[in-house]
């Protein structure tokens, strides 16, 4: 999947709105960004995108996406101007939503379900509109017909299972804006359907828009209850909002989500469409909020809140009680900790320098790249403490990084269970703080894990190095019972995806005489390459090499280590040796 | 330093290629004030006409072979503006500082381009032979200053590429829905 964020085209999108609306339209329409995967609308004077674009595999594709909606709603705003001509600049300076004026001047007599006539209207228009600018771009049918059209088609709900008029509701839209109805029409209502379409593609400019909608509704009130309520169908891609009428008001309904068709016409999922369940834009509670206090694409908060979730909801999801291990204070940690910093800060020392140097050889951090633009206040800030320092800065003041920039992602999950008694222990803490410490050098995210019956998160991926973390790291213990390789890996797995950062890789020490279900626990290591995470056991003793052999069977001999009792003092170096390796080389 | 002016009209849709100085010398013309509509006539490629002979002294290709502009002129590659924001001059990447409006404004020198409607500069290195290119832009016009350091015309032309890029650049979606 390739997310874009909105906002880095908004001088694009401008441009793009003055093409569509008129020179200069853009200052008078803003973009406003909503909620990542908001459905794009309008209230006729601004424009609701959606923060971050990810419904298909190809970024350009997305922008291609973000760019056409953009150019859809432009298309609404012209029409909304050209009905309320001379009128639109009172109306407004008043502030007022010109899509429900339009609405409310026109549908006020259709009584029995507004909201229903509301949402005929702007399949009317978008139907239109959308007819129009294929017809005018011939870049934008390509788009419709190679990308949008096809993902559109596959992401319908099922009508199954949907009321009648629901599931007519659901035909006609498939009809009137992509031209064909997915599942097969009952006949009792294919005549009607044809109609309502027919009088749709009649409706070629604003001002028909009145007359047809009311006779589609009357149509509609012929045929079915329209009294009841309609559920909120799923916008169709690159037309808007379909849940609710474009005048941003919540339409009367169940509340209730209608789920796209789940399972259905496998192997036919458009190449355009990411891998993951297609995703359907969330229709916005509130397109008038302008508020500017969100946070920018997923900040810090909403991480650590979904962070906070994962964890909590873990027992539920996947069976194991995680809980972020709180860090201890006590004089028997603190002598261990000492203990272990006059012993391994050489090592320390040494992997940091290597780190350090392996982040610089093959990532680098920021370049002065040609081409490239300067972050001038840098330059100048640096110029002037080189003029009172009398020392020479180091000449980096560029904003991109290099392209082929990666950051590895890495979680270390120890087995910590009381067969881990001992010596293993022992050598699981220091692994923990010389590769932690080590680490900290490198702006990479790394999470440090240790689960007995329950996980307890030390480290997690995204928070930055604090001392405090040894003390985490000293506080660990063996006991409990054995691991539960499949449910922690989820978890940790969850936790990793949700982090910044490519390679991501898993690495489990353990004897791995797992304690829960065999087939499961035996399938976690594929399950994680399938969800591109490298996985990495190391066996603590070479009497356990048949377990891990057996574990990472499905994934190849090279995603195991086994360390022999003699050699437990090596995990630190067999771990760095992973880093090295799969970190940085892949 | 030899000083060239590029701008772009709007009202005539046209965009000048001029020497300044005493007197100013119209060196180059083109039928497009570069923003794209309906009814532009070629969204590609654009000729730039020399004004005395009414022949083509070099061509601009919009969104060609990686570019976002690039000016050709007798089959070769003046200069172009890469998508990946790299500025090139007969296929060699040549180091550019862009200055944006906050940070040239910053400095005392460059105060009074305020009213002039400077939105950004560039400050090459030693190895073009254009110094520095300067870019305003007012009531959708836009007018570019490109420094030269010798008094071969085919800087402005090299220039041209750097004054356009914005203009070009903001206008990828539209040029992509265009497109045939």
């Amino acid at each position: 999947m390739s997310s874009i964020n909105t906002s880095k085209l908004s001088g694009r999108l401008e441009k793009l709105i003055d093409f569509r609306v008129g020179e200069g339209a853009s200052e008078r329409h803003q973009i406003i960004l909503l909620e990542d995967a908001s459905c794009p609308a309008t209230d006729g004077t601004q424009i609701f995108l959606p923060r971050k674009v990810g419904y298909f595999v190809s970024e350009r594709d997305n922008e291609l996406s973000i760019a056409n909606s953009t150019a859809h709603e432009g298309d609404h705003i012209r029409e909304v101007e050209t009905y309320f001509g001379a009128e639109i600049e009172a109306l407004r300076e008043q502030k007022a939503n010109l899509v429900q004026e339009f609405h409310q001047r026109n549908y006020a007599e259709l009584k029995e379900n507004p909201a229903l006539a509301g949402w005929i209207d702007n399949i009317v228009k978008d139907r239109r509109i959308d007819a129009q600018r294929r017809e005018q771009l011939p870049g934008v049918r390509r788009h419709y017909e190679e990308v949008l059209a096809p993902a559109a088609e596959y992401l319908r709900p099922s009508t199954k299972g949907m009321s009648k008029l629901d599931s007519f509701r659901e035909q006609y839209l498939q009809r009137a804006l992509l031209g064909r109805v997915v599942d097969p029409v009952p006949n009792e209502h294919r005549n009607l359907l044809e109609e309502v379409v027919d009088l749709t593609n009649t409706a070629d400019s604003i001002q028909r828009d009145v007359e047809v909608v009311s006779r589609i509704y009357q149509k509609f009130k012929e045929n079915f209850d329209i009294t009841q309520p309609i559920s909120r169908l799923p916008s169709i891609l690159g037309t808007g909002d379909h849940s609710q009428p474009s005048s941003g008001q919540p339409q009367q309904g169940y509340g209730k989500e209608v789920k796209p068709r789940e399972g259905r016409e496998k192997g036919k999922r458009p190449k355009a469409l990411e891998n993951g369940e297609g995703k359907l834009c969330i229709p916005s509670k509130d397109k008038n909020d302008k508020s500017g206090d969100k946070k920018e694409d997923g900040g810090i908060g909403r991480d650590a809140q979904d962070k906070t979730n994962l964890y909590e909801q873990a027992q539920t999801e996947y069976g194991i009680k995680t809980y972020i291990v709180k860090t201890q204070f006590t004089d028997d940690i603190a002598s261990r900790e000492e203990g272990f910093r006059e012993r391994y800060a050489g090592e320390i020392e040494s992997m940091k320098r290597i780190f350090r140097q392996l982040q610089l050889k093959h990532y680098g951090n920021k370049r002065d790249f040609q081409g490239q633009e300067l972050d001038y206040e840098d330059y100048m800030q640096s110029d002037l403490e080189a003029r009172v320092t009398r020392i020479k800065g180091n000449g980096r003041h560029f904003k991109a990084d290099i392209r082929n920039q990666q950051r590895p992602v890495f979680g270390i999950h120890a087995d910590v269970s009381g067969s881990t008694g001992g010596r293993i222990i022992e050598q699981i803490r220091a692994a923990f703080y010389i590769i932690g410490n080590a680490l900290s050098t490198s702006d990479w995210n790394y999470g440090l894990y240790a689960s007995a019956s329950n996980l307890g998160v030390l480290k997690e991926p995204a928070k930055k190095w604090v001392d405090d973390i040894n003390h985490n790291i000293m506080g660990l213990r063996a006991g409990g019972n054995g691991i539960y390789l499949a449910a922690t890996s989820s978890v940790i797995s969850e936790d990793l995806k949700k982090t910044n950062g490519s390679p991501k890789c898993l690495i489990v020490i353990s004897d791995f005489e797992t304690t829960g279900e065999k087939t499961q626990e035996k399938e976690t290591a594929k399950r994680l390459q399938d969800q591109k995470i490298y996985p990495f056991y190391i066996a603590m003793g070479k009497e356990h090499e048949e377990n891990v052999r057996e574990m990472t069977r499905e994934v190849g001999d090279e995603h195991y280590s086994v360390i022999s009792t003699d050699n437990f003092h090596e995990l630190p170096n067999e771990m760095f040796r992973l880093f090295k390796t799969y970190g940085i080389a892949r | 330093m030899v000083e060239y002016i590029i701008k772009t009209d709007k009202k005539d849709k046209k965009t000048h290629i001029l020497r300044a100085g005493t007197p100013t010398v119209r060196l180059g013309i083109v039928y497009t004030d570069f923003n794209l509509s309906p009814e532009t006539r070629e969204i590609s490629t654009e000729e730039i006409i020399d004004p005395k002979t009414n022949k083509a002294i070099a061509e601009i290709r919009l969104f060609n072979n990686g570019n976002v502009i690039s000016i050709n002129s007798k089959r070769e590659e003046l200069s172009a503006v890469t998508q990946f924001g790299e500025y090139k001059e007969g296929g060699v990447i040549v180091p550019y500082r862009r200055l944006t409006k906050a940070v040239l404004l910053s400095r005392p020198e460059y105060k009074s381009l305020e009213e002039m409607g400077i939105t950004h500069a560039y400050f090459l290195g030693e190895s073009s032979p254009i110094s520095q290119v300067f870019y305003f832009e007012r009531k959708g016009d836009i007018s570019g200053v490109v420094y030269s350091k010798d008094s071969s015309d085919n800087n402005a032309l090299k220039g041209l590429a750097l004054v356009l890029a914005q203009r070009i650049e903001d206008q990828e979606f539209i040029f992509e829905f265009m497109r045939k």
